[in-house]
């Protein structure tokens, strides 16, 4: 058998290299899983800490929370189809463009969208008017007792000799049921 | 019970020499750092009536011997010793060229034989003296049979002589033998180990069958005897090459009432001649040691007390290559047992240990999500109002409404600015395009809208200056984001 004569320094490399593929094995084998399995279950527990802190502190707010929702309870309502919704909304812009004295050129319902736990209804609008009575108008719209949004505004004058504005609208109303 | 009092115990080393006539069996135990002898026996094979193994283990017994190692000395008229000298200084080099060379330095075949070897010091350049040791292999075999019947091992088998070296190395006196040439005889009860010291290393030896029987029961006759054995010991001394001439000569082993020996060596050799009793060596001697004194009369106690006692590392090691490779295997599958063992225990410890820190998380997990699942009913009722309630009220909020911004707006546009179109996008920017006179009042105008709380960053895409109906015109586009 030819026995092989190896050196120090050779005999320390082969130590050294095993030692790297064992180390490496061992990472694959087990340090690894085993830190997964451990951060894994970390963030399971962070997420169910904080989950839980949400809950209880909103517990711990309980009746503000209430007396709260209480006072926003006139803006919840029970919602009805979606055509009766539509109509009701564009009554309440026709309505308030005559309060105004306002010319509404075009009024032209969007598709509605669900969000979430409430449904929102958006209309396009055009209209011309003098500056003041538009702004009435977009001042009546926003305060009335519904949830009604002006989302986008395009304003821009007819032409340079008259006031009166050319206004291209947005006009959301949202229904919490 | 036995094997934990003896692991407390202090460590003990057992030496049995198996001579022709004669067994010697010593005992030492560590006290003070320094090996003692405990306990020390001998007796002839004649008065031994059974077999020897059985006879032995009472005798063991009676000794109190504990330990199942012992090491093994082979009386030195068993041995040829051999003085080479080899091309080379390299230890693994002149192992194998005695290894290569063995079967030309005894008649008998390589597997006949065990042999050890020692390099001697002072070597000239290049060479080196080597003590060459050979005995034959049955010899040891009967030896290792009879351990193994008495359950023991030998540990390491050495020569009488290297072991008799060592104990004159105990002796406080030796000092001096390190820098002159003596001649040691060590007298036993059938023959004589003679060997010589040169600068403290033994470098010939021979054995001479005069004892101390031979010289008590031939009154006239052991002295010329005596005397040519001593000349051709001299004769062959210088044979083999070496040249220092004897300074003195030590006596020792079963010398008491042999003073005749020591006036006939010292008138004989024209030398000083030294008597070394045992009892001169107190460093291994136990206090009680006047049953050491009583057998010492009969036979040489050399070798076993200097096997024992010696803090020196003997060389020279007869135990068969085979035996010595078995021990080494048993040795390694021994060790790997107890790494295995070790390292599957810290294994498991380890897996305990994470195993523990695992299921405490998952015990906090299961609480938290226990806890959870109790307030979530609850909790998300609560959770759902306050979340529509936040929807109203981000609807209700008119901070920056179209009308607020355009308010604003009007309220602070300046005459020589004109708006030509306004785009709002809620909560997101107002982007505002028109034409001025100046580009100054484009950028003033930009100032005045940055001091509004409703914007932010304000860009300027555009302002360019153009011809109009034969006046100076700058158009101008100006995206103001909205604050959150």
């Amino acid at each position: 058998m030819v026995k092989l004569k190896i050196t120090k320094k050779e005999r320390l490399i082969a130590y050294v290299a095993v030692f790297m593929v064992v180390a490496a094995i061992g990472d694959r084998l087990f340090y690894q899983p085993i830190r997964d399995k451990f951060s894994g279950m970390s963030k399971k527990i962070f997420v169910e800490e904080k989950k839980v802190g949400v809950n209880l502190r909103n517990l711990a707010q309980k009746d503000a929370i209430l007396e709260e929702y209480k006072k926003l309870s006139k803006y919840v309502s029970p919602i009805g189809t979606d055509e009766e919704e539509i109509s009701r909304f564009l009554s309440i812009i026709e309505e308030t463009a005559r309060n105004s004295n306002i010319y509404m050129s075009g009024m032209k319902p969007q598709p509605t969208a669900k969000v979430d736990f409430y449904k929102r209804y958006v209309v396009e609008l055009e209209v011309e008017a003098p500056t003041e009575r538009l702004i009435d108008f977009l001042y009546r719209l926003e305060s009335s007792n519904q949830l009604i949004n002006i989302e986008e505004i395009q304003l821009s004058t007819k032409n340079e000799s008259t006031k009166t504005l050319k206004a291209r609208m947005l006009v959301a109303r949202i229904l919490i049921p | 019970m036995k094997k934990i009092t003896s692991f407390l115990s202090k460590p003990k080393r057992v030496a049995l020499e198996l001579g022709t006539s004669w067994v010697k069996i010593a005992q030492a135990q560590l006290l003070d750092q320094q090996y003692k002898i405990v306990g020390l026996s001998v007796k002839r094979m004649l008065d031994i009536k059974t077999t020897l193994a059985p006879a032995m283990k009472q005798w063991f017994r009676e000794m109190d011997i504990t330990g199942n190692e012992v090491t093994l000395i082979i009386p030195r008229h068993f041995v040829t010793i051999k003085n080479l000298e080899l091309p080379s200084t390299d230890t693994r080099e002149i192992k194998e060229i005695i290894d290569l060379q063995i079967s030309k330095q005894t008649p008998y075949s390589r597997d006949e034989i065990v042999f050890g070897f020692k390099v001697l010091q002072g070597n000239t350049e290049g060479y080196s003296n080597v003590l060459l040791a050979i005995v034959k292999k049955n010899i040891i075999e009967e030896r290792l049979k009879l351990l193994r019947e008495l359950q023991l091992e030998a540990g390491c088998i050495r020569i009488s002589s290297e072991m008799a070296y060592q104990y004159f190395l105990l002796f406080s006196r030796a000092k001096h033998l390190k820098e002159s040439t003596a001649l040691i005889i060590d007298i036993d009860e059938e023959s004589s180990e003679v060997f010589v010291l040169s600068a403290g290393e033994p470098v010939f030896s021979r054995n001479i069958f005069i004892g101390r029987e031979f010289i008590l029961k031939n009154p006239d006759d052991w002295e010329r005897k005596f005397s040519e054995e001593i000349k051709r010991l001299f004769e062959l001394y210088h044979h083999e090459g070496h040249r220092a001439a004897v300074e003195r000569v030590l006596i020792t082993g079963a010398t008491d009432g042999l003073a005749d020996v020591l006036t006939f060596v010292r008138l004989s050799l024209n030398l000083p001649v030294e008597k070394i009793d045992i009892l001169d060596i107190p460093i291994c001697m136990p206090e009680e040691a006047s049953s050491i004194k009583v057998m010492s009369r009969s036979v040489s106690l050399s070798s076993v007390i200097g096997a024992l006692c010696s803090q020196e590392k003997a060389h020279i090691n007869l135990l068969p290559r085979e035996i010595e490779i078995e021990r080494q295997v048993k040795y390694k599958a021994k060790y790997l047992t107890i790494t295995g063992i070790f390292s599957v225990a810290v294994l498991i410890l380890l897996s305990a240990l994470l195993l523990e820190k695992f299921y405490t998380k998952k015990h906090y997990y299961e609480l938290l999500h226990a806890k959870f699942i109790k307030s979530e009913t609850e909790a998300g009722d609560i959770e759902s109002i306050k979340v529509k309630a936040n929807t109203i009220r981000k609807y209700l909020d008119k901070k920056n409404s179209v009308v607020n911004i355009l308010q604003e707006l009007f309220k602070i546009t300046p005459d020589q600015i004109y708006f030509r179109d306004i785009h709002y996008v809620k909560n997101k920017e107002v982007i505002l395009t028109g034409s001025s006179e100046a580009m100054s009042d484009v950028f003033k105008f930009v100032t005045i809208l940055e001091a509004l709380e409703c914007f932010e960053n304000i860009k300027t895409n555009y302002a360019t200056k153009k011809q109009k109906n034969g006046k100076d015109v700058v158009d101008f586009e100006l995206i103001c984001p909205l604050k959150e």
